[in-house]
């Protein structure tokens, strides 16, 4: 387990929180994943695929969750957690304004073309990526063209050549 | 009629061929004609870049990795909990990760070279814990979840993840060689690492948490929401100390109690 936990985590998360743009719903959910891990181990040549599958199913569950909870918070606004966290130093700022960009233009894409996006930059097999998403290995090749030219104009790739 | 190899590339043949996912004949014929069209191989190397940009950019904007416990592994805790159910109550919502953190603490345990005693003890507790749910009767009332676990070193974090409407957390230490926290309405979801135990309760909440900890410990950093609460050191600990989890009562940041 501590291998499997060193070799794959970091990516779980990063991809969870890239997907969810909620870095503690990330940790929280790539935590539970690998609690799964050990109640219901997968096949020893899926663990991997296996791991970001699970992981991409808490993450959107727990986001409907979280949802409600910040309707809730909009309700009642006295219940809300008191104060903000203390002003950014400059280098924060500009990450965090990094990425409300990337995550904006995250959040334009389909749930599924952001999956597969993700997936492929953590080096998934578009065989991997088609079963995670539930299409034919053949049209992956296709729907990353198609997805990376949104995001591409989303976020201006090609201009910073 | 055109052949394959005058046939310009299409964009997924171009992401096949990038990803090194096209079978042996497609790369053969792909690649024999990117070295002879400057079109297609002006569109691959586009593709290349535009890819690797991508990659960059979302480096960039990447949030740091947090520091995660190895679930059972060597050096996590050695868990054992159980649910405690009063006689005749039912669970109204039976928490996915803390039924998850029980199971983690059987799979430790039977994994582990510990103590029989405390595989049987376990064991025991879960079977408690099904059995009470399946002959549960009255509906409304609350059920206790309760964790128990030995931490790794002399500090332990106790981390919210919202505050609360009203509830609070007392903690006290006592010559005991575990942790043991209590929710006393079982709503929220516990999350044992190794040195310290997530929160997972609800905005609305008003449970009250009891916390013991071993004598050993010298401070208990309460977090709330992401944000230091509380810093409680060996004599508060000693003493004792209750922490209110609701928004409006909870104390600024680094005093409370």
């Amino acid at each position: 387990m501590a291998r499997l936990f060193a070799e794959h985590h970091a990516s779980l998360f990063r991809y969870l929180a890239r997907l969810t743009g909620d870095p503690e719903l990330a940790a929280d959910a790539a935590q539970e994943a690998f609690v799964r891990l050990v109640e219901r181990p997968p096949r020893p040549d899926h663990v991997r695929a296996w791991l970001f599958t699970v992981g991409t199913n808490i993450a959107r569950e727990w986001a409907r969750t979280r949802g409600r909870r910040l309707r809730l918070l909009e309700r009642n606004p006295a219940r809300a957690p008191i104060g903000e966290p203390p002003p950014a130093p400059d280098v924060a700022a500009e990450a965090e304004h990094r990425r409300r960009l990337v995550q904006r233009a995250l959040g334009r894409l389909s749930v599924r073309d952001r999956t597969l996006l993700l997936m492929r930059e953590e080096g998934f097999r578009h065989r991997e990526i088609a079963e995670a998403i539930g299409t034919t290995t053949g049209s992956i090749g296709t729907m990353i063209a198609r997805a990376l030219d949104k995001l591409a104009a989303e976020l201006r790739l090609d201009e910073e050549d | 009629m055109a052949s394959l190899m005058d046939r310009h590339l299409d964009a997924a043949a171009l992401v096949r061929l990038l990803d090194g996912e096209a079978a042996a004949a497609e790369h053969e014929s792909a690649a024999a004609h990117l070295a002879g069209c400057r079109r297609c191989s002006a569109r691959f190397g586009a593709l290349r870049r535009r890819s690797a940009r991508l990659t960059q950019v979302l480096a960039a904007a990447d949030w740091p990795c947090p520091p995660m416990p190895v679930p059972h592994a060597g050096g996590a805790p050695r868990v054992r909990a159980t649910r405690a159910l009063r006689p005749g109550w039912r669970i109204r919502r039976a928490p996915a990760a803390a039924a998850a953190a029980i199971l983690l603490g059987v799979a430790a345990v039977v994994a582990s070279p510990l103590p029989g005693w405390i595989g049987a003890w376990t064991a025991a507790g879960w079977s408690r814990l099904v059995g009470a749910t399946d002959k549960g009767t009255a509906p409304e009332a609350p059920s206790r979840t309760r964790v128990r676990f030995e931490p790794v070193g002399v500090e332990l974090s106790l981390d919210f993840a919202a505050y609360q409407q009203t509830g609070a957390i007392t903690v006290r230490a006592l010559d005991v060689p575990y942790v043991e926290v209590t929710d006393d309405d079982g709503a929220a979801t516990l999350l044992v690492l190794p040195a310290g135990i997530r929160i997972l309760n609800d905005v609305g909440s008003t449970a009250e948490y009891q916390v013991t900890v071993p004598a050993r410990i010298q401070r208990v950093r309460i977090r709330i929401a992401g944000r230091d609460a509380v810093i409680l050191d060996a004599d508060r600990l000693a003493r004792g100390a209750r922490i209110p989890l609701g928004a409006a009562e909870s104390a600024p940041p680094g005093q409370g109690g």
